[in-house]
């Protein structure tokens, strides 16, 4: 069960000795909104189908899920990749969420500040002097910063 | 690790698509878990760094020890030309939130290029003991040389038992030495069968490594001055990596010639300078290069020794034309002999 927050649902069911017909049960799942629900649904079939494929061999299972991936941020914008981590850290569904965490943290990787602010839509709110305080503190970092 | 969710709860979806601010609908923890990720896998200090500067929430959030202590060895890369009381902060802040690749770094650079022996070596004791290959490997070569002592504070023994650990940490540069060590019985009782088995052992890992790297990055061009001692069995493969730090040491100590008369380790790969006169071994046969150890002795000389080492009265002969033959010329057997450069 990949999504944990919702495991104690389907184990109540057991219990009720439910075998046949769909569940009545109505599983609250108020802070996800349809749309990233739907592809962490897709993420996690894709997840357990590889699996049981490659169920021997685990670099194969590593290499399709990455291909998997890749298409997969392909099609995602930025901006919903918010709804998806919150969606994935709300379901503690961890693989998804280590997944679009490492998305986002290679996004901005070695990319110029001005890049960072304008992905995630920051505006900097250091006063006048903080700024330049702070890049001659730190202007032993940069070196070979990427200009996008 | 992820941390787990905070009692507060996500503030709602802001539905003005065109303010989509990411890191507003994110909390504290979820933003620490994506800075972990970047600075786990940063190439360089800028990745990290420059996260600072693009508003007081990420700067508040970029220093948290969590972040910090991700950090790789890459992110902590500094330049020697930078080195500034800031840099030592930084380093100080890494240290402190339990990154032990910030505490060998530190150790390091504070051993031997601020001089400061005490607080240098305690550092790198302190990743040791989380048993960081390196900094058990680069305290047994302080141990063995008496570094930052006398030569009266040599202790072979100590220095035999860290380089065992890092050994068995598969650390190549503590397998090559320990490998010698028993072969010459230096240190521990001799075993020359043992000592040859270490060093294949050490041969066939660095191979193992370069294969891996190559398998990743698969260049042809990487070939460069093939690497050392695996051109023995005909394997023309790149050298391997060198620490960060290493690279730091040896930009710091520039040409490595110091006024005060102390030299540098000539393998380039290694940047450790001499903390008293004639600490180091030099080479027997020429006596121009030192060494701060076996395994840089055995690197250096596959790498480039082989090729420029010559006798020093051949040398001196061939210019002056029969002059009285030469200084400290040695003993001219074979490769790679060595001597103690101290007069006891």
């Amino acid at each position: 069960m990949k999504f944990c927050a919702v495991k104690q649902y389907f184990d109540d069911e057991n219990n009720n000795n439910i075998t046949s017909g769909a569940s009545t049960t109505m599983i609250p799942l108020p802070n996800v909104e349809s749309h990233p629900l739907a592809i962490l649904i897709t993420y996690c079939k894709k997840h357990l189908k590889i699996k049981a494929n490659n169920a021997d061999n685990k670099k194969e299972t590593e290499k399709e899920m990455e291909q998997y991936e890749q298409e997969l941020l392909k099609k995602v914008m930025p901006q919903e990749l918010t709804e998806l981590i919150l969606a994935a850290n709300y379901l503690n569904f961890k693989e998804a969420l280590d997944f679009f965490c490492r998305a986002v943290a290679s996004a901005i990787q070695n990319k110029s500040i001005e890049f960072v602010r304008k992905f995630f839509g920051l505006e900097s709110d250091f006063e006048l002097g903080e700024e330049e305080k702070l890049r001659e503190e730190f202007a032993w970092s940069f070196e070979g910063v990427d200009e996008d | 690790m992820r941390k787990k969710q905070k009692t507060t709860p996500p503030p709602p979806y802001s539905t003005n698509a065109e303010e989509s601010d990411l890191f507003d609908g994110l909390p504290d923890d979820l933003v620490v878990f994506i800075l972990c990720k970047v600075s786990s896998s940063a190439s360089s200090p800028s990745d990290l760094i420059s996260i600072l500067f693009t508003c007081k929430r990420l700067n508040r959030l970029g220093v948290h020890p969590l972040v910090l202590s991700k950090a790789s060895p890459k992110a902590l890369a500094i330049r020697a030309k930078n080195w500034s009381e800031s840099a030592h902060r930084f380093l100080r802040l890494c240290v402190n939130s339990g990154n032990i690749e910030a505490s060998y770094t530190l150790g390091m650079i504070r051993f031997y290029c601020l001089q400061n022996r005490g607080s240098g070596a305690s550092l790198m004791a302190k990743a040791a003991i989380k048993t960081h290959a390196p900094a058990l490997y680069s305290l047994a070569v302080i141990q063995f040389n008496g570094s930052g002592g006398s030569k009266n504070d040599k202790n072979l023994k100590a220095g035999v038992a860290l380089c065992a650990r890092a050994a068995y940490l598969g650390h190549v540069d503590a397998l090559r030495e320990l490998g010698h060590c028993l072969q010459d019985g230096y240190g521990v009782r001799q075993n020359v069968a043992e000592g040859r088995r270490l060093l294949v052992q050490a041969n066939t890992r660095e191979l193992a490594s370069v294969l891996r790297a190559r398998s990743v990055s698969p260049d042809p061009g990487l070939n460069g001055s093939g690497c050392g001692l695996l051109s023995d069995f005909g394997c023309d493969v790149t050298e391997p990596e060198t620490h960060p730090v290493n690279i730091f040491l040896k930009e710091w100590f520039g040409s490595g010639c110091d006024g005060s008369g102390l030299r540098m380790c000539s393998h380039v790969g290694c940047g450790r300078p001499e903390t008293r006169p004639h600490e180091f071994r030099r080479c027997s046969v020429c006596g121009a290069v030192n060494y701060c150890s076996r395994g840089c002795q055995a690197l250096d000389w596959k790498l480039r020794h082989k090729v420029e080492c010559m006798p020093m009265e051949r040398w001196l002969e061939e210019n002056n034309g029969g002059d009285n033959g030469g200084v400290g010329g040695g003993d001219g057997g074979g490769g790679g002999g060595e001597e103690e450069g101290e007069l006891n």
